[in-house]
């Protein structure tokens, strides 16, 4: 079924009668440009936590076999070996000192940020040295605190590492985690609030991580958001919703539509697979991820 | 897919695009065509999506692929149902724009309602929709207490005939005519949930919207394994749009409808999307995806 294909031989058809040529023209210059954004393809990558008792090494070599262009999450210590196999990491790991830094505590604590500027600096230059253009970072857990509030004490926290982000090219990408399953109370759990605080910093070297899985979860409507919000949205990642296994017909998203949708946008950057294989061959199951995302 | 291309060629061909809907509607009626067979999921069509296509004419289809229903319908077809051997899974009422959350409005939701179950009870019907109708300016706090105060008004009526009657849920966030419904009060599953504990009344229950569930919450199959106990009857759609339920948008029906199948549900699911290709086909095709 391709309905681009479909609309446009219909137009061609149309085009022939006068009478209603010039609403064909507008309609297949629409029809032009959406063809130019799905030619837009889907860059692949896969978290490396997924795939623990894996190693580093061989899972590149397996996942070059099908088209995997990067694996993420990464600290340094990995980097060589990605590199070694001609991969990219799309998305480098969080730098924690005394647990801070980590999911639970990061941002939204004003406490924090004398740390966190410190292992952040080391870590931005860490990716600017390999030549990785993305490096995550978290709200913590509200542990009481309002949203509000919360928003503010991040911003204030980022605003102090951006100007090192910026100088070298480097985009620090907050996640959007559930908080009804995995992520009990962690404060980045909503798209809305997530978009506020991009549009408080207001710094093209600050965006969203939009985790499928986790947005599902929380909120629903994925490609309404996706439309709507792309524009801070700087990587996604994948996961079958309910219970973050394999993406395919056992759980109830349909991602290719979805990968579709981010493609519409225009987007050149990856998807990243996250999701706990939950089949025997995790490797078959993370090439199986690949292919529904190729579209 | 050839026939839709073919049939919006010849169409255009033809007399340009002012008919395409109705060459959508004829297309498909023959050749081959999908006839519901597992049984674990006991089908339905709700009519107003799938207009121009008539009530007789979704009736006749529903026996050709094996739907057991027609719902949303009034009194005046049941007959007509019952000579197709099919049921009516859920009875009309009053509409959307009013309801329970409006203590003005009680009355006459309830009359319309109490006479609707017991048209159902003589004829077999088992259930019956109802709405909150609209906050206007109301806080959710007395909303809820009205829609609360509402229902258990005619929970007796409900249980002395043994009909259920079905609190729809809808979205309040697209602001497209029906698509969504923007200040509609009853926005919320786990809020209609915790109304419906309230009430208490096994008879009364809600109206799980798949597509409406989707907008505004997401993890479907979660929540309907949560509130398996409190779910009268289930629609679906695709999202965003509320079309076709096919690969074309985000929800994945086929594991939606094993898991509402491993619930034990022993209810209806109602088609209630707004076809935007060939009308026949794409209900057909939909009867597929749910028969798992």
């Amino acid at each position: 079924m391709n309905p681009v294909r479909t609309r446009r031989s219909a137009l061609t058809q149309l085009a022939a009668g006068a009478a209603v040529a010039s609403t064909a023209a507008a309609l297949a210059e629409r029809l032009a440009a959406a063809d130019a954004a799905a030619q837009v393809k889907i860059n692949h990558s896969a978290c490396k936590w997924c795939y623990s008792k894996i190693p580093l090494d061989d899972l590149c070599a397996a996942g070059k076999q099908f088209g995997l262009q990067s694996v993420e999450l990464l600290d340094p210590p990995d980097f060589a070996t990605v590199k070694k196999h001609g991969l990219h990491c799309a998305m480098v790991s969080f730098p924690q000192k005394d647990g801070i830094g980590r999911i639970e505590k990061a941002f939204n604590r004003l406490e924090h940020h004398d740390t966190l500027v410190e292992i952040y600096t080391e870590r931005i230059k860490q990716c600017a040295d390999a030549g990785f253009k993305q490096l995550i970072c978290f709200s913590g857990n509200r542990a009481g605190l309002d949203d509000e509030t919360g928003l503010k004490n991040c911003a204030t926290g980022l605003k102090r590492i951006l100007p090192l982000a910026e100088k070298h090219g480097i985009t620090l990408v907050m996640e959007l985690l559930n908080s009804r399953v995995n992520h009990k109370d962690y404060q980045c759990d909503k798209s809305a609030w997530g978009v506020a605080l991009c549009q408080a910093i207001g710094s093209e070297r600050f965006k969203l991580l939009y985790d499928i899985y986790h947005m599902q979860i929380m909120e629903g409507d994925v490609i309404a958001t996706i439309k709507a919000r792309h524009q801070y949205f700087a990587h996604y990642h994948t996961g079958g919703v309910p219970g973050r296994n394999e993406i395919d017909d056992t759980q109830e998203l349909n991602y290719p539509a979805i990968m579709r949708a981010i493609q519409a946008t225009g987007y050149k950057g990856y998807v990243g697979q996250e999701f706990i294989p939950k089949r025997e061959d995790k490797i078959a199951s993370l090439k199986q991820g690949v292919q529904i995302c190729t579209v | 897919m050839k026939t839709s291309r073919r049939s919006v060629l010849q169409t255009a061909a033809l007399a340009g695009v002012s008919v395409l809907t109705a060459s959508k509607v004829r297309a498909a009626e023959g050749g081959d065509f999908y006839v519901a067979r597992n049984g674990r999921i006991n089908q339905s069509f709700v009519t107003w999506n799938f207009r121009p296509l008539t009530i007789p004419e979704l009736a006749k289809l529903a026996v050709k692929f094996g739907v057991k229903s027609i719902e949303l319908v009034g009194p005046e077809h049941w007959p007509m149902l019952k000579e197709l051997g099919l049921k009516c899974a859920l009875a009309g009422s009053h509409g959307f724009a009013k309801g329970f959350a409006q203590p003005d409005q009680h009355a006459e939701c309830l009359k319309v309602l109490e006479q609707r179950i017991e048209q159902c009870a003589a004829q077999g019907v088992p259930s019956v929709i109802t709405f909150s109708g609209f906050r206007k300016g109301l806080t959710v706090d007395d909303a809820t207490k009205n829609t609360i105060a509402g229902l258990k008004k005619i929970a007796p009526i409900a249980e002395k005939h043994k009909v259920t009657v079905a609190l729809e849920m809808l979205n309040s966030k697209v602001n497209v005519e029906m698509k969504g419904h923007p200040d509609y009060f009853c926005d919320d599953m786990d809020l209609s949930i915790r109304i419906l504990q309230a009430v208490g009344s096994p008879y009364v229950k809600v109206l799980f919207d798949i597509y409406h569930v989707q907008i505004m919450h997401g993890d479907v199959i979660t929540r309907l394994r949560q509130y398996k106990d409190f779910i009268a009857h289930y629609h679906t759609a695709g999202n965003p749009g509320r079309n076709e339920i096919d690969a074309t948008q985000e929800i994945n029906y086929p594991p939606i409808m094993r898991a509402i199948a491993e619930t034990k549900y022993a209810g209806f699911v109602g088609q209630e999307f707004i076809p935007v290709r060939e009308h026949v086909k794409s209900i057909n095709e939909a009867v597929k995806l749910c028969d798992v």
